[in-house]
């Protein structure tokens, strides 16, 4: 167990910055809070939640994947290193959900798996709520981590606790800027832990709307209800970090041409469409409810654990008010 | 199957050259292909009903089910509809041009358990395509297989796919192949006018042994079923190959989805008794 000042932060961050690439929360025009490279925006301290979650560096919006060179076709790997500081729990969790769908029947994605594996993750526990939309222990976890992450970072004030949870984590708290802690860190990490799991307010009733959907009591009028208002912007779907869905395309690029995959939403009447016309997903009430039963009954089919992580990013970002906190709300009424 | 050390590989298509182009029924071809990479080619094996992904350079990349059998290696068929940007830049090319394909992807008919088995198959329309690899899967080790009945339902008598090979199995005594026509305003058919359903009058199925193969619209399933769970066929021997846009063959892009299923790995061949729950799979 290690300290890290608050005051050393940026020089530590800056200083890994030389041998890997650094990313982390900072502010972009005092308007945005992004997770983007060390330097280009203003780290305040204050990691909060991002708008769009750190998913971007994993999963990027767009990526190239293969490149075509006349008759030659190869592919484009980025396992480029990269230390991402101030990831918050319940998005690290996103990473793990992400990894383990990422390797499902023993399919790897070659271009996700690459970035993971050369990425350092230093997660920062919520001490409490970073926003009034947080229900990550409504959801089934916590505000802070038990295991997956490389460095985990309790903030007690003018410092964090460090602890570390893997062998790249030990090697971290190694640097100059970690100092050793006092025996008295022990309890008061207990505390943080205690505090973290009683503050959050937030609680739309996750375990009981995953029931509803198991029993089939929301049924086509539900959803086709609920959809009137969706205006298929896709928002939820980007700002969410266990979504991965993708569209594949190509561009001309360099005298040859490159194949590109980028984000793409469920949500939109586009993605199911076959090139016959037939749409499999007509209606934007059957997309509405394919986005929600992924999560809440498909994942734990295939899972045995619900792929919502309780963010709240979506409910932030939704403009008619259809992200995962009220659409768990409206199932709990049924 | 994939080898162990390709699966990194697994969005990198490779190049196939064209070696023949025959053509169908109206705006439909098939296409020879063959691996220009000879460690490639070798390592090809496919089940009947699986797919592979179509990179036409610079176009584009669809998939598109195998319409050749296993049991004849070296030359993948592929049958074409002109129909969006990949297959309509297909069209332009000539046999000798090349194009690049990554697979085969999916699940296809279980061979094994359809093994000494009677089988019946229904296609409609294009969906003779993948039919056609598990239909020549089986003639081509006709003893190993019961009884074999085809049914086959076109729109109209020009619109038949693998005509004249299919016309040669009328002839056969170790294939009982029924052919039907939505409609015929020349009026030269002489074989059954009206939906595929209609031919189910025309066979005993024996429902202790029969194992059933479907491959067309959607709305044909919904009637074949039927037909089948009213003639006492268990959900569990009715296989049918639905069509999802399946774009990246390998489970990632989400495209594909059908309940908690994934058709490109999960499928495209399914047990009806495995999607029957779910509404949007048919």
């Amino acid at each position: 167990m290690k300290r890290l000042k608050k005051e050393n932060v940026l020089p530590f961050l800056k200083e890994m910055n030389k041998t890997e690439k650094v990313f982390c929360p900072q502010w972009v025009d005092d308007r945005d809070l992004l997770f983007i490279p060390l330097g280009e925006g203003e780290y305040k301290g204050d990691i909060g939640k991002t708008t769009i979650s750190v998913k971007t560096l994993v999963f990027p919006q767009t990526e190239d994947i293969i490149s075509f060179r006349g008759e030659s076709i190869s592919k484009i790997i980025d396992s480029s290193k990269k230390l991402l500081f101030g990831i918050r729990p319940c998005e690290m969790k996103a990473i793990q959900l992400t990894d383990r769908f990422m390797k499902r029947d023993d399919i790897a994605d070659p271009h996700y798996l690459s970035k993971r594996k050369e990425m350092t993750t230093i997660v920062i526990a919520c001490h409490e709520p970073p926003s009034d939309t947080c229900f990550c222990i409504d959801a089934g976890g916590m505000p802070y981590l038990e295991n997956g992450y490389d460095v985990q970072l309790f903030d007690v004030g003018d410092f964090y606790i460090a602890i570390a949870g893997s062998e790249r984590g030990e090697e971290i708290l190694e640097n100059k800027y970690f100092e050793q802690g006092i025996e008295e860190d022990r309890e008061k990490l207990e505390e943080i832990k205690s505090k973290a799991r009683h503050s959050q307010n937030n609680k739309p009733g996750l375990k009981n709307a995953i029931e509803i959907l198991k029993e089939e009591k929301a049924d086509e009028d539900f959803w086709e209800r609920l959809a009137d208002r969706c205006i298929n912007c896709g928002g939820c779907v980007y700002v969410c970090p266990t979504c991965t869905c993708f569209n594949v395309y190509d561009i001309p690029s360099q005298g040859g041409y490159v194949r590109c995959r980028s984000w793409d939403a469920c949500l939109h009447a586009g993605f199911t469409r076959e090139t016959s016309g037939h749409n499999p997903r007509p209606t934007q009430g059957s997309r509405l409810a394919r986005r929600h039963e992924h999560k809440l009954k498909f994942d734990i089919i295939n899972f045995g654990e619900s792929g919502c992580v309780g963010c709240g990013r979506c409910s932030d970002t939704c403009p008619v008010g259809l992200g995962a906190i009220e659409i768990i709300q409206e199932l709990n009424k049924l | 199957m994939k080898r162990k050390e390709d699966i990194d590989l697994i969005f990198q298509p490779n190049l196939v050259r064209i070696e023949r182009i025959l053509p169908q029924m109206s705006d439909h071809r098939l296409f020879q292909l063959k691996f220009v990479d000879e460690d490639v080619a070798r390592a090809f094996f496919h089940a009947p009903g699986q797919f592979v992904e179509v990179t036409v350079l610079g176009v584009g990349e669809a998939p598109i089910s195998i319409s050749s059998p296993p049991t004849r290696p070296g030359i993948i068929e592929i049958c074409i509809r002109k129909a969006g940007s990949v297959t309509s830049a297909l069209f332009e090319l000539q046999k000798g041009d090349f194009i690049a394909l990554r697979g085969p992807f999916g699940r296809g008919f279980p061979m094994d358990i359809l093994k000494g088995q009677d089988l019946l198959l229904v296609a409609g329309g294009l969906g003779m395509a993948p039919l056609r690899s598990l239909l020549q899967a089986i003639l081509d080790d006709r003893a190993s297989y019961g009884d074999l009945v085809l049914m086959y339902g076109a729109r109209n008598p020009d619109d038949i796919l693998f005509k004249y090979e299919l016309l040669g199995l009328m002839n056969r005594t170790d294939i009982k192949y029924l052919l039907s026509v939505d409609v015929d305003e020349e009026g030269i058919w002489r074989q059954y006018i009206g939906v595929v359903t209609g031919l189910f009058e025309r066979v005993e199925l024996n429902p202790e042994t029969t194992f059933c193969g479907l491959c067309g619209p959607p709305i044909m399933y919904r009637f074949v079923v039927q037909e089948l769970l009213k003639r006492n066929i268990p959900t569990e021997r009715i296989f049918v190959s639905l069509e999802r846009m399946m774009q990246c063959g390998v489970g990632k892009c989400g495209h594909c989805a059908i309940g908690e299923y994934y058709c490109c790995t999960d499928g495209p061949v399914f047990k009806y008794s495995e999607i029957s729950h779910i509404k949007e799979a048919i």
